[in-house]
């Protein structure tokens, strides 16, 4: 028989005994020591995951501020942008009403030399003209002017209406006693005195005359009592003369000032 | 020849010999605890385990993987018998090849007793899983017929465990002897090797087979119904 129980039974006891020894020394604390580093490294695992979702969620914090940054950047870029577009429109404003104020003194300014060239030019052409006129008459008739010069001033003062005429005779008796005469062209002795016996007519006995040769005078005569002027002249036409001379320049050079015409 | 370490006597305790087969038993027991407790005496729980602690969790961790794919859903439950089957059917088959040892696996009475501990195991399992009742039904399915010839399995099959693993280890050793005087050297090393390899298989054979028989006396009718439901 190759079975003997005794070493059967004594075998089946070791194995027993085996079984409780290797639990007890093998199985147990192997195993414990697996799950407690497996609980470990799920700690850590955890923990790792807990950092990642943290770190997510800074990120996503941080990607959202960088949202918002980028927003706020925008509305100030547009906002600045505006004001910039603002401030452009009125320092354009600003300039164009400043460019057309310098046009309008420019334009001004051009009138105002036009208007004293006109003068000038009307001046002196006046003056040519009288002392042309003055020549051709000496040289074609001989005559002296100042006589028909004088007789057409005496002739406007006795066609004064009485108004004048009363004007001139109170401020002859209050406040002056002299009478200037200033005429362009001299007056001698018997034309001073048809024009001293026609103020003493017309005017007062009392008054004392002066007579006057002045060059810048266009052709004419001007009677001084006081502050009251008399005067026959040539003016008129030579007044015509400026609207001609000013015609022409607008005619060439166009209106002095925008709004004159 | 003497095929039985039974009958060898090494030595005597109050009177009682001790025969090889319990002598070299003791051996491979003291060897086993031993190194599980040198080792485990310094283990570490943190990342950096020793190189020794690492082989002996692949150890357990290989058997307790190959006791969840017998379909047990508890395998830390049968890791102590069922890995105690392995290591010590393996380390005694792999000290043969120390000279002047003969493993107590080749010696019918240790196979008996593993093969007797199967077979208690398997009702002991059973019923601490289903129940007494629902445990005992088991023999009488289909029908009461079939209760002679499920305890006749039960036991062919225990005899089975016994002699496959008595006969592959003292074949080996037999073999081993006879070649010896054969061809004195070469082929009894060579033998030994193969004898290695033949001694690591019983022991995975011994021990798969009584996981199945656990694992076929614990599953329960539901669950054994579900799986097969999921193999169709």
């Amino acid at each position: 028989m190759q079975i003997d129980w005794l070493t059967v039974a004594a075998q089946i006891a070791n194995f027993l005994v085996l079984v409780w020894l290797l639990n007890r020394f093998l199985y147990g604390p192997v195993t414990r020591a697996m799950q407690a580093r497996e609980e470990g490294i799920e700690a850590r695992l955890d923990e790792a995951r807990q950092t990642r979702e943290a770190a997510e969620a800074e990120a996503d914090r941080l990607r959202e501020k960088h949202r918002e940054f980028d927003t706020r950047r925008e509305d100030m870029l547009n906002e600045v942008r505006g004001e910039v577009e603002a401030l452009r429109e009125e320092l354009e404003h600003d300039l164009q009403e400043k460019s057309k104020a310098h046009q309008h003194a420019w334009k001004q300014e051009v009138a105002a030399g036009r208007d004293d060239f006109v003068r000038e030019l009307s001046q002196r052409a006046g003056q040519h003209i009288q002392q042309t006129t003055r020549a051709v008459l000496n040289e074609f008739t001989g005559a002296d002017l100042g006589p028909q010069l004088a007789d057409r001033f005496v002739e406007k003062l006795e066609n004064l209406d009485d108004e004048a005429l009363k004007r001139l005779r109170r401020l002859a008796e209050t406040r002056s006693t002299e009478a200037l005469i200033e005429s362009s062209v001299p007056l001698h002795g018997p034309t001073r005195g048809n024009v001293t016996r026609a103020l003493h007519n017309l005017i007062s006995k009392e008054i004392e005359v002066t007579y006057r040769e002045r060059e810048d005078m266009v052709f004419g005569v001007r009677l001084t009592i006081a502050e009251q002027l008399v005067e026959w002249s040539a003016a008129v036409w030579l007044d015509r003369l400026d609207d001609a001379f000013i015609d022409t320049l607008e005619a060439m050079t166009g209106p002095a000032v925008e709004g004159e015409a | 020849m003497d095929i039985s370490t039974d009958q060898w006597i090494l030595f005597e305790i109050a009177g009682a010999g001790v025969n090889a087969t319990i002598g070299f038993t003791w051996v491979v027991m003291a060897l086993l605890v031993f190194g599980s407790w040198a080792i485990t005496a310094r283990l570490r729980h943190d990342e950096t385990p020793s190189r020794w602690q690492i082989m002996l969790e692949v150890i357990v961790t290989t058997i307790s993987d190959q006791i969840g794919a017998m379909g047990s859903d508890t395998p830390g439950r049968y890791l102590p018998f069922i890995g105690t089957l392995f290591l010590y059917i393996a380390c005694a088959n792999l000290l043969a090849v120390v000279p002047g040892y003969r493993p107590p696996t080749g010696s019918l009475s240790t196979t008996t007793a593993l093969a007797v501990c199967v077979l208690i195991a398997v009702p002991v399992f059973g019923i601490a899983e289903q129940g007494l009742l629902l445990y005992l039904r088991r023999y009488i399915r289909p029908s009461v017929i079939m209760l002679p010839f499920n305890i006749i399995a039960e036991i062919s099959r225990t005899l089975a465990l016994a002699v496959r693993l008595y006969g592959n280890v003292m074949s080996g050793t037999v073999i081993v002897a006879i070649m010896i005087g054969v061809a004195p050297f070469f082929f009894p090393i060579l033998l030994q090797l193969l004898g290695l390899l033949t001694g690591l298989i019983q022991a995975y054979i011994f021990a798969v087979l009584a996981m199945v028989y656990i694992a076929s006396a614990t599953r329960t009718r539901t669950s054994a119904s579900a799986n097969n439901e999921k193999e169709n």
